[in-house]
């Protein structure tokens, strides 16, 4: 921890609003520039000896258990599964960082129009991306990159390689991951601990908490302020000048600005932005677009789990290290568009009971999970389609703890969504039948939404988009959106990595913007 | 979960978060609607844990032991409890402690339908499957990082895949 500390009236200050994959590195970076950086973060920050390998104790700690109510096809009570802890969602992530492929950046183009979609094609292209990929991969100790040797394969992975090779698919290894396969960058290696999710105990795996945070508290240009929740950004014609939050003791404050970066998650970003609204933008701010909001995406998420005819131990190691990629290209004779990625998922039986034997009971149900040390178990994630009616809106009535009002997450399957899930569902089932799986169990619309995005995407068109491709936003130069709420579509890629590599490339913008004395 | 109002506390529980971590955090704060002073008998409660949840290898000292854990969390609803084993012993005379449990199950099932059933169901799972002792049974290492992960205890021993080839 730093002693640096800013006063509220230093305008002069960047504030940056969230400390995880995008709010962290973007602190980070500008910090490291010499840019006095004040970071606000709603949740608290733990010690490396919070972290224990306890699911159930680390739920209610890292977790972001404020009300948020779900419609549609989301989670009524748990529509989204995002922390609230210093490090954000990096804490709770699994540490798959593929990049994006270059004709899921060029999305509407490549699958032409679809009905029901709002489909666009990114503002860059793969290639103005790839040099902060490289970055980012460095940055974050990314296995397969940079001399870093891939993770040693578990159970579970072999399990799917092989079924996966029987079945023809190519494409085979444990996943480019953000996670040390030995000691680097003053954390340790990873221990096969499998308890990813739960926060790493041996910081093995990249979380800004003890990576970019870290390091920015370095430099004597860096205040975090934990447990500090903003609720409004304010603004004087189309310049934003401060942040007001609700301090650690439960008090409001405004903390002046020269320019804000918003990266509370693609949900947080969007109620914020929605609930900043003013008589100047009266739908939101930066929001003239009306864009704020919508073109709420996940990715189509289910898994497969199968008894496999020996032992597993699926709950040993990195709980996603392993991966099919042969079923991520764009290929319409398979009935949908946009691909999806076969990753392994270590489970252990807390969850795996609740999630896929629902309503079961007695020996039908004692008889399945008796044989967990045989379950393999496999997930497909794929591309969700944008529409404008998957949004992020406030609710009219319910408040929080803050005075917020409550987040209302619509989402509803796009039919892209069904056959996509059939079809993946069916070559998993495939798969572990070829080495003899005994029985095999599907857990769809069960899992809340990890991946969050495209609540104010980039684009170059200020009417069909919120920011511009360097996520400006078009109504207000010093105002920045630095979260997944930028991607106009999201591959079937996880978004982490892409998240890094857009903030270090809008690090320099800034810096840029800064000289020229644009903002 | 500051800042809910009890009402929401119960849609939420009502509403069952799936997962096993989530709801054995928000378990503990079930508060049910109704309220009655009888209290559960624990070792009838034991029983009926073992008929939802059958594994031949735990004895009733586990059983019991899940039943003094369920208990808490069925704080407010004895009043649903005491009716539903009401309903069990109607359908057996008042004999139904005494029955043998493939039978007891039976007469479980014809109770399947019940809300009450599903809570129960649902309440005494999420306790279940974050024993150690059920772990143990099935074959869950528990906290990995006290053992030293299992970087040098199996994460890749897998023997049997040749087989398959």
């Amino acid at each position: 921890m730093s002693e640096t500390r800013f006063s509220l009236d230093d305008d002069s200050v960047a504030v940056v609003i969230g400390s995880g994959a995008g709010g962290g590195t973007l602190s980070n970076q500008l910090a490291s520039q010499g840019i006095n950086v004040v970071c606000l973060e709603a949740g608290r920050r733990l010690t490396p000896t919070d972290i224990v390998n306890d699911e159930a104790a680390m739920f209610p700690k890292i977790t972001w258990l404020d009300e948020v109510i779900g419609e549609g096809d989301a989670r009524p009570d748990f529509p989204i599964w995002v922390c609230k802890t210093v490090g954000g969602t990096t804490m709770h992530w699994t540490a798959a960082a593929p990049r994006l492929q270059a004709h899921e950046l060029r999305a509407r183009s490549t699958y032409g129009a679809i009905e029901g979609t709002s489909l666009a094609d990114w503002p860059i292209e793969l290639k103005e991306l790839e040099p902060y990929y490289a970055r980012a991969e460095a940055l974050m100790g990314v296995t397969g990159t940079n001399g870093i040797p891939m993770l040693p394969g578990s159970n579970n992975f072999k399990v799917l390689e092989a079924g996966g090779r029987k079945i023809g698919y190519k494409d085979i290894d444990t996943n480019t991951m953000a996670i040390n396969p030995v000691p680097r960058d003053g954390r340790g290696g990873c221990l096969q601990l499998g308890f990813c999710t739960s926060g790493c105990a041996t910081q093995a795996k990249w979380c800004t908490l003890y990576t970019e945070i870290r390091d920015a508290e370095k430099t004597a240009h860096f205040e975090l302020r934990p447990e500090s929740m903003a609720t409004r950004i304010l603004h004087e014609g189309d310049r934003v000048t401060a942040v007001q939050y609700m301090d650690v003791e439960g008090k409001l404050r405004e903390q002046k600005a020269r320019f804000v970066c918003v990266a509370a998650n693609a949900p947080g970003t969007a109620r914020l932005l929605l609930n900043s609204k003013s008589e100047r933008f009266p739908e939101g701010l930066a929001n003239s677009s009306g864009q704020v909001g919508r073109n709420y995406m996940r990715h189509m998420l289910a898994a497969v789990v199968a008894i496999m005819p020996g032992e597993v131990h699926l709950y040993k190691g990195p709980q996603v290290a392993g991966v099919i990629r042969d079923e991520t290209r764009h290929d319409p004779k398979r009935g949908f568009s946009g691909g999806f990625q076969m990753h392994i998922v270590g489970l252990s039986p807390g969850s795996l009971a609740d999630l896929m034997l629902q309503g079961k009971w007695g020996r039908e149900f004692t008889d399945v999970l008796g044989q967990y040390k045989n379950f393999a178990s496999v997930m497909i994630m794929g591309e969700d389609m944008p529409t404008a009616e998957n949004r992020i809106t406030l609710h009219p009535e319910r408040k929080d703890q803050y005075g917020m009002p409550v987040p209302v997450v619509r989402y509803v399957n796009h039919p892209n969504n069904r056959v996509m899930l059939q079809y993946g569902r069916d070559v998993c089932r495939r798969l572990y039948q070829s080495l003899g799986a005994t029985q095999l169990f599907d857990l769809y619309d069960v899992f809340p939404a990890t991946h969050n995005m495209g609540t104010a995407r980039m684009g170059e068109d200020p009417t069909l988009s919120v920011t511009n491709p360097w996520g400006q936003t078009h109504d207000i130069p010093n105002l920045f959106v630095s979260d997944g709420s930028l991607f106009p579509t999201v591959g079937c890629e996880n978004p982490t990595i892409t998240i890094v590599s857009l903030v270090l490339r809008q690090a320099e913008y800034i810096q840029q913007q800064m000289q020229r004395g644009s903002i | 979960m500051p800042g809910l109002t009890r009402r929401q506390v119960l849609s939420l529980t009502g509403r069952l978060l799936s997962l096993g971590t989530i709801s054995s955090v928000f378990a503990s704060k079930i508060v049910w609607a109704q309220t009655n002073d009888a209290a559960i008998d624990v070792r009838h409660l034991a029983m009926l844990i073992h008929d939802l949840y059958p594994h031949d290898e735990m004895g009733d000292p586990f059983y019991t032991k899940l039943a003094q854990l369920v208990k808490p969390r069925l704080e407010g609803s004895e009043g649903a409890y005491a009716e539903f084993v009401a309903q069990l012993d109607a359908r057996t005379g008042g004999v139904w402690q005494s029955l043998d449990p493939s039978k007891r199950s039976e007469i479980l099932a014809d109770l399947a339908d019940q809300p009450f059933f599903a809570k129960l169901r649902d309440t005494v799972r999420q306790v279940v499957y974050v024993q150690p002792e059920v772990w143990a049974l099935i074959g869950y290492g528990g906290n990995a990082l006290a053992q030293g992960g299992y970087i040098n205890r199996g994460f890749n021993d897998i023997d049997w895949l040749e087989e398959t080839r």
